[in-house]
């Protein structure tokens, strides 16, 4: 009787991780979502799927050899999903960028995330989010930028390392 | 009865092919009719079978479980919560997917499949990142500098202050 309802109790707690896993990881789906079809706004959405395919099947590009292609390969192995959502006026976007800025940092569940970095300026914005799993590695990471003319949203998921991706555009002899 | 059908009877009940209907004719001849002598050696069987059945035990020295009762309230049990976890998983799909199942609004996200444009979008997003990236160390670098500069400043200031004083 005792082990039976061990057994229930899992199974609720189980499902209930999962519904809160799916609302968490909903978050940012929802945002792309709403936006999609806009006026201004541009929702890509690459798979793991396509990305599994171009970089572990493809071995990245056959017709790239460059060390940054190499680079790119590398981060991009190990990479679950990408999504980037854009709003630019001259895709036909009647609201100032800022607004929208403002409206998509409202909408995202900051709570979920860690901050990494926040440029604040006049004509540049830049809010990092990184989200970690059990084994305290980036899984997921956020960047949201504003330029006069345009707002990004980025979201890449996966085994994530920032050294990596920050080493693609440092110049070598600021490396350390 | 025919005691030919007895005894055939008796042959499939030794050999475990009775029905339930022929064990009791079996057990009714044995018990109510004048036995011949060579079915003699069967009827002590059968009468001991017809008296177990019918004694009825009232007290015993054990209580006995509720088996049934037991079963059901855990029946109940099981499907209290399950419904409730399976209620809880529906409403959490509804709300929290990121297209409502039941919204005919199409999706005007643009999934992109070709290999090309994959590893261009990914470039692109990686070099987005990277930049921004070192965008703000490199501020922070600045600042960093900064710092240093101020303490080296500090350290000279010390040094003659203390020159001064001797």
């Amino acid at each position: 009787m005792k082990k039976q309802k061990i057994r229930i109790l899992n199974t609720i707690v189980i499902l209930i991780g999962l519904s809160l896993q799916l609302a968490y990881s909903a978050d940012i789906d929802k945002i792309m979502n709403k936006y999609s079809g806009q006026d201004g706004f541009t929702v890509v959405n690459i798979p793991g799927s396509s990305l599994g395919y171009v970089f572990n099947e493809m071995n990245g590009s056959r017709e790239r050899n460059k060390e940054d292609d190499k680079k790119i390969k590398e981060i991009a192995k190990d990479i679950s999903g990408i999504k980037i959502l854009t709003y630019s006026k001259e895709d036909g976007g009647k609201i100032l960028p800022n607004a929208i800025y403002n409206e998509l940092l409202a909408a995202v569940n900051t709570k979920e995330y860690s901050q990494l970095m926040n440029v604040s300026k006049k004509d540049e914005k830049v809010m990092m989010l990184v989200k970690k799993d059990a084994n305290d590695k980036v899984s997921e990471f956020l960047m949201l930028t504003y330029e006069p003319d345009e707002v990004t949203l980025i979201q890449i998921t996966g085994k994530l390392n920032l050294k990596d991706i920050k080493d693609l555009t440092q110049p070598k002899e600021n490396k350390k | 009865m025919d005691i030919r059908i007895i005894k055939k009877l008796l042959e499939k009940y030794y050999e475990g092919e009775t029905s339930l209907e022929e064990e009791a004719m079996l057990r009714d001849y044995f018990n109510n009719e004048d036995v011949p002598q060579e079915l003699k050696k069967y009827q002590s069987q059968f009468v001991f079978y017809q008296r177990e059945r019918e004694i009825e035990y009232q007290n015993y020295d054990f209580a006995l479980p509720k088996g049934r009762e037991i079963h059901h309230t855990k029946k109940q049990l099981y499907w209290i919560p399950a419904a409730a976890a399976v209620i809880l998983l529906i409403i959490s799909i509804i709300f929290f997917l990121p297209q409502n199942p039941f919204s005919h609004k199409q999706s005007n996200v643009i999934t992109v499949t070709d290999p090309d444009s994959t590893y261009r979008i990914t470039e692109y997003a990686l070099y987005a990142v990277s930049e921004n990236l070192n965008k703000g160390l490199g501020k922070l670098d600045k600042l960093e500098y900064l710092q240093e500069g101020m303490n080296a400043l500090n350290k000279i200031n010390i040094n003659l202050s203390n020159k001064e004083s001797n």
